[in-house]
């Protein structure tokens, strides 16, 4: 059902029909490899935790859809095929059965520990897209198990690859896979997790070569870019509402690391005409700690942040984004240059979302949350269990969400940046390594008061087994809770405490610190700001807080 | 002469089935009559002019359940869950699916945080004890719910690896508040991950009274009217059980009644010879897929509903926001068709109930594919100048006249339909084209031809009787229990004495349960399983073996089984990678004879009922309208044609062939030319 139009100058213009069902397919597809990645996996991290993300792209390296995985990565695929495509000397030196490897911070964004893996699709013998895929690997050979908490350049967080064959024309290269693996700690993992990887790009291989087989590649390539034009005037239309003018806020986070200084964020977003300039100039410069990521990732936590206030329910092409400008200033935290350690190339992006959401407030009362503190919480535990077998466990824990104009903020959930990430079980934590978890719960009072009020932070209280174990923390947020918005008041901040025996001691960031057995470790994240004057607050609502126990106290006066 | 019935209960209508041993088939309706289900049960039974005392075996499917669960009227719970942990409940995976979404909620608790209280008690992951069960602390909390809660759900960490703090809280319960239903996890869902455990458990100990309450009237009602066996229930795996059982695992009735259409899939294929099929049920507002592999319904061990995750065996069962009431609007220039559906009020613009907007029923009105004379539900007659005013309004933003909006808006939900079934096919290693496609619903046998071309499949069948399907599949559902245990061993370090043991104490399990239900031997069916996977991954697969085989054959083998299945399944695998097994599975079934097929000899000519003008996406051809019911075995009927029965449109497009088989099927395929 291809309807030619009469314009001249046109090019193929499909009917509206034919686009819907193919637009369907891209998301289809990317949903079949994300299945087909996570059931096959090795590591918790990536079928439990979902620390990953698919997506299918057109043969420019165009997203043509993708599916739920961890919202943080969004878009940044795009640049390891960009990057990759630069490198070989143009898309025409792809050839079928390719696949490639990169996880240069500097060039895809993140931490060494996430591999993008991709290869191209070839349909009679051309080049028609990328299947592409991105994961957290348990451990490359940084100089500490799994992750360092303290690393200050680059070359100390493990192997870094720029655009690196792991297959040629489907010869598999066995002396990189042999390489990769001799270099980590948990090698199994690396084969099976890479293998699952591999498998997730043939299956959006198949499915967009059957697509083809159907539509025929002129229809197939004219429909996405009609999708690409529909995404864009939707979204153009949605940021044209809002009215222009320049919206900004800054904050402050803790450190860059233990024992660091704080690091400004400082958010200007410019809206005019449809249009989001979003300007990160004056942000903290890198860091001497590992709190630094490249260009490519800052991009993909924008479109994050815009995506949360922007048609939220529409699915994500490379339509989607096309009228946002992202600009930062060289060698700082959003612009990281050799040799800045980049393994916590989150905390900054997860203060700019906020400070993104936070700015745009007034414009959009209806649409934003109140603040949170937008970190990851990690905790990792590592040593040598009583049956001398290595072990490491780590884990990001949940947040208390910023209320809404509508309603209370979500309790113990995972950050901004998370999305599907899911916390580790109890049972299955204990099972696994000699730890055992004391108490889990929601942080009463945590919240902060507000018409609406925030969601409550988590505690977790572990215990060490083993004769000798080490920590690993990196918590945010103790100095600046989370914000409240419009009257609401801001939440609890986050705390750690560690009793090694002798008593107890406030540790926000530390690197493997020794732990005798039955030491305590008791992490508190932070709660979310209330959302409107707490005077207001429902008086039923109140009374039910009280009962469940989410407040031990009625008070309504605002603390911030 | 001796009969099996089934009984569905729908939101509508009850459907009763009586097949009789010599392969007869009785039909019977009756309105369901909600609060007092049993009547309407009774009411259809009734109508099948079959005398309980006559009845061999009967089998029912219930929605109380999942209704009590799916309206939140479920019975109020209390969950005792260990010192430390209150919030497991609440707190769930921490995860966000809703990804941009900032207003994304959890799903809320069955049991509010009041209502969840901790007690002093602590075991290790080997399930030897930290703590000490608290039992002055447990009476005084059973005597403090005492009256107030109607059931307790009991949760503690590592249950599944041993359940003694549990069972001593069962039993404190019994003793000091006896009226309380008590739910343990340890025997509802023996398997580690606290928040899914107590999900289940929760759900269970949520819809058990009701659930319990049900049955009992149900089962009084029928031996009072003469039934002398047992009451069966059907079960989210796809097998029955008996009442009894249905006592102790009110989580398993949960999906009694959807899985009932998968069911009949299983009883089609047996009937026609066929090892795989696409079950597809599309109503009103959603559309329904459901695997028969080798025969046999597809099963999970867990699944979820409304975000609730579930550790309970249940067909695998994907759904779409597509149907007959999906409504086709415009976005940005797009033409999108549901999720959203028109429902039954306002429904359709063509039901004249104020909808104004166009749904798919709409289009197919349009179309011609649904005929001037079809009545749907046999109660409504269709305003076409309705769906064509909605029609022309959605076409006029696009730039498309009324009939190629009405071939979009059916093109756009067939394509979502075939998205919904590569999603559980093609991302879990399983290729569509090997597969009929089974469609059934109200709106399915529309639809089933244009999803079996995207797809690429060779043949549709609409089955026999598809008004009572669901019943109709129940009566031909074997029992079955689930069992499972924790059996955790590297392969390398697993003897054969070890296995051997472990396989006898459960097949021993499963042949008692068996032989309590009343299964004669030579019904009787076992098979063993062993979940099994690399060693560091998660999910498993299960490898299946012969219960009689040697233990050192079974190990022998398993490896490159295992392998041969992982590259299957996820397209790749690692052949020198050493594998662990993680637990025992076993399936025992008590077998239902399959009743002859009827001597349908060729009957007249169909009768036909019109003339239609059929628009496809090519031509607009005319189309005979038959009476299915008149179309015999032997008669086959060529596209472009309609079968129309009460409440179901048979759509044969050109190029296809209709041909009905000994069992009343209609099989659908391409023409030979």
């Amino acid at each position: 059902m291809t309807l030619q139009t009469t314009e001249p100058d046109v090019a193929l213009r499909v009917d509206p029909v034919t686009v819907e069902v193919i637009r369907n397919a891209f998301d289809s597809i990317a949903a079949q490899m994300n299945n087909n990645l996570a059931r096959s996996a090795y590591t918790p991290i990536i079928y439990e935790m979902k620390d990953c993300s698919v997506g299918l792209f057109n043969a420019d390296g165009h997203l043509l859809g993708q599916a739920p995985g961890l919202p943080i990565f969004l878009g940044a695929l795009d640049a390891a095929i960009a990057v990759t495509t630069e490198h070989i000397g143009g898309p025409e030196n792809y050839r079928e059965g390719d696949v490639f490897a990169i996880n240069d911070s500097y060039l895809v964004g993140s931490h060494l520990n996430d591999l993008s893996i991709f290869s191209p699709i070839f349909y009679e013998g051309r080049l028609i897209g990328f299947g592409a895929t991105k994961a957290h690997w348990l451990d490359i050979g940084a100089k500490d198990a799994g992750q360092a908490m303290d690393s200050t350049n680059i070359y100390q967080e493990g192997y870094r690859l720029g655009p690196t064959y792991l297959y040629r024309a489907g010869v598999r290269d066995d002396q990189t896979i042999d390489f990769l693996m001799r270099n980590s700690r948990l090698p199994r993992s690396i084969w099976g997790d890479m293998h699952a990887q591999v498998a997730a790009c043939h299956t959006g291989e198949k499915m967009l070569q059957r697509l083809y087989d159907r539509f025929g590649g002129e229809t197939v390539e004219a429909a996405s870019e009609q999708v690409f034009e529909q995404c864009e005037r939707l979204d153009r239309e949605t940021v044209s509402a809002i009215p222009d003018g320049v919206y900004s806020a800054e904050a402050s986070l803790d450190s860059w690391g233990p024992n660091g200084q704080p690091v400004p964020v400082k958010v200007t977003v410019t809206v005019s005409g449809g249009e989001i300039l979003l300007d990160l100039s004056g942000s903290s410069p890198q860091t001497p700690g590992s709190m630094n990521c490249g260009y490519a990732q800052t991009v993909s936590a924008a479109r994050l942040a815009y995506k949360f206030l922007i048609n939220p329910e529409t699915p994500v092409t490379a339509g989607t984004f096309r009228n946002m400008t992202v600009k930062t200033e060289p060698r700082t935290v959003f612009d990281a240059r050799e040799p800045a350690a980049c393994q916590f190339y989150y905390p900054h992006l997860g203060m700019m979302i906020d400070l993104f959401i936070k700015a745009l407030a007034p414009a959009l009362p209806d649409m934003v949350n109140a603040g949170q503190t937008a970190d990851s919480m990690n905790i990792l535990f590592a040593g040598t269990d009583n049956s001398g077998e290595p072990f490491f466990c780590g884990e990001a824990t949940g947040v208390g969400w910023g209320a809404l104009s509508d309603r209370d903020g979500a309790n113990g959930q995972i950050n901004y940046g998370g999305g599907d990430l899911k916390n580790y079980p109890i049972e299955v934590i204990e099972s696994r390594y000699p730890i055992r978890i004391t108490g889990y719960g929601l942080q009463a009072d945590s919240g902060g008061e507000g018409t609406h009020r925030g969601g409550l932070g988590i505690w977790r209280s572990y215990e060490t087994l083993a004769e000798s174990t080490t920590v690993s923390l990196w918590f945010e947020r103790s100095k600046l809770p989370a914000w409240g918005l419009f009257g609401g008041s801001s939440g609890q901040p986050t705390d750690v405490v560690v009793d090694r025996g002798d008593g107890e001691e406030h540790i926000l960031k530390v690197n493997a610190l020794p732990l005798p057995k039955g030491s305590r470790v008791r992490i508190q994240t932070g709660g979310g700001g209330g959302y409107g004057d707490p005077t207001l607050r429902d008086a039923k609502a109140i009374e039910e807080d009280l009962i469940d126990g989410y407040t031990t106290a009625p008070s309504l006066a605002p603390q911030s | 002469m001796g009969f099996r019935v089934g009984v569905d209960i729908g939101g509508t209508f009850t459907d009763a089935v009586a097949v009789g041993d010599d392969g007869t088939l009785r039909t019977a309706k009756a309105l369901t009559t909600p609060g007092v289900l049993a009547d309407g049960v009774l009411a259809a039974v009734a109508g099948l002019d079959v005398t309980l005392d006559e009845v061999d075996s009967f089998v029912h499917g219930t929605t109380a359940g999942l209704n009590a669960f799916l309206e939140r009227r479920g019975s109020r719970v209390a969950l005792l869950t260990t010192r430390g942990f209150r919030d497991v409940y609440e707190i769930g995976r921490a995860n966000r699916p809703a990804m941009y979404d900032l207003r994304f909620t959890a799903p809320k608790p069955l049991v509010p945080r009041r209502d969840i209280h901790e007690i002093d008690e602590r075991l290790a992951p080997d399930g030897s004890t930290v703590t000490e069960l608290d039992v002055a602390q447990v009476e005084s909390l059973a005597r403090e719910l005492d009256g107030t809660v109607d059931a307790v759900a009991v949760v503690l960490l590592h249950a599944y690896a041993n359940p003694v703090h549990e069972k001593a809280i069962a039993e404190i319960f019994a003793r000091v508040a006896p009226t309380i239903a008590v739910v343990c996890s340890s025997d509802i869902a023996p398997e580690w991950r606290e928040y899914e455990r107590t999900s289940t458990t929760a759900v269970s100990a949520y819809i058990a009274p009701i659930v319990l309450e049900y049955l009992r009237v149900l089962e009084s009602s029928l031996q009072d009217g003469g039934l002398s066996s047992a009451l069966k229930v059907m079960q989210s795996n796809g097998g029955v059980m008996t009442v009894d059982r249905a006592r102790e695992r009110a989580v398993q009735t949960l999906f009694s009644g959807p899985v009932g259409g998968t069911m009949a899939g299983v009883a089609v294929a047996n009937d026609l010879g066929l090892d795989k099929l696409l079950c597809v049920d599309m109503g009103g507002t959603s559309f329904d897929v459901s695997l028969v592999v080798d025969g046999e319904a597809d099963i999970a061990s867990q699944t979820e509903l409304e975000g609730h995750p579930l550790l309970a065996p249940s067909v695998v069962m994907h759904t779409i926001g597509a149907g007959g009431g999906s409504v086709a609007h415009v976005v940005a220039g797009a033409l999108r068709v549901g999720p959203r559906s028109a429902g039954s009020v306002p429904g359709p613009a063509s039901y004249g109930r104020g909808g104004t907007e166009p749904t798919v029923t709409d289009a197919n009105l349009l179309l011609g594919r649904l005929p001037d004379v079809a009545l749907l539900g046999g109660t409504l007659a269709l305003d076409k100048s309705a769906a064509r005013d909605a029609a022309e309004r959605v076409g006029d933003a696009l730039g498309l006249d009324v009939e190629q909006t009405a071939l979009g808006i059916v093109a756009v939900a067939d394509a979502a339909m075939a998205n919904a079934i590569r999603e559980i096919t093609v991302a879990r290693g399983i290729d569509p084209r090997d597969f009929g496609l089974l469609a059934f619903g109200g709106a399915g046998p529309l639809h089933a031809v244009s999803i079996a071309d995207e797809l690429e499949l060779g043949q549709v069948i609409v089955p026999g009787s598809p008004g009572v399907l669901s019943a109709w599949g129940m009566v031909h559902t074997d029992l079955r229990h689930d069992l499972v245990q924790s059996f955790f061993h590297g392969l390398d370090d697993l003897g054969p004495d070890v296995l051997k043991g472990a396989t006898t104490a459960l097949l021993d399990r499963g042949a008692a349960l068996l032989d309590t239900d009343g299964v004669a031997p030579d019904q009787v069916d076992l098979a063993p399983g062993l979940d099994v996977r690399y060693l560091g991954q998660e999910y498993t697969l299960t490898v299946g073996f012969d219960p009689d085989a040697e233990p050192e054959e079974v190990l022998a083998g398993l490896q490159t089984r295992f392998d041969a299945e992982h590259l299957e399944r996820f397209g790749h695998n690692n052949p020198g990678e050493k594998v662990e097994v993680v637990a025992l599975r076993l399936v025992a079934r008590g077998l239902t004879p399959r009743p002859p097929a009827v001597d349908s000899a060729a009957g007249d000519e169909p009768v036909v009922l019109g003339q239609q003008s059929v628009r496809y996406a090519g031509d607009t051809l005319d189309s005979v309208v038959y009476d299915r019911a008149s179309v015999r075995p032997g008669r086959a009927v060529a596209g472009p044609a309609i079968l129309l029965e009460p409440g179901c449109t048979v759509l044969v497009p050109p190029g296809w062939v209709a041909t009905p088989s000994a069992h009343g099927h209609l099989v659908l395929e391409r023409s030979a030319s």
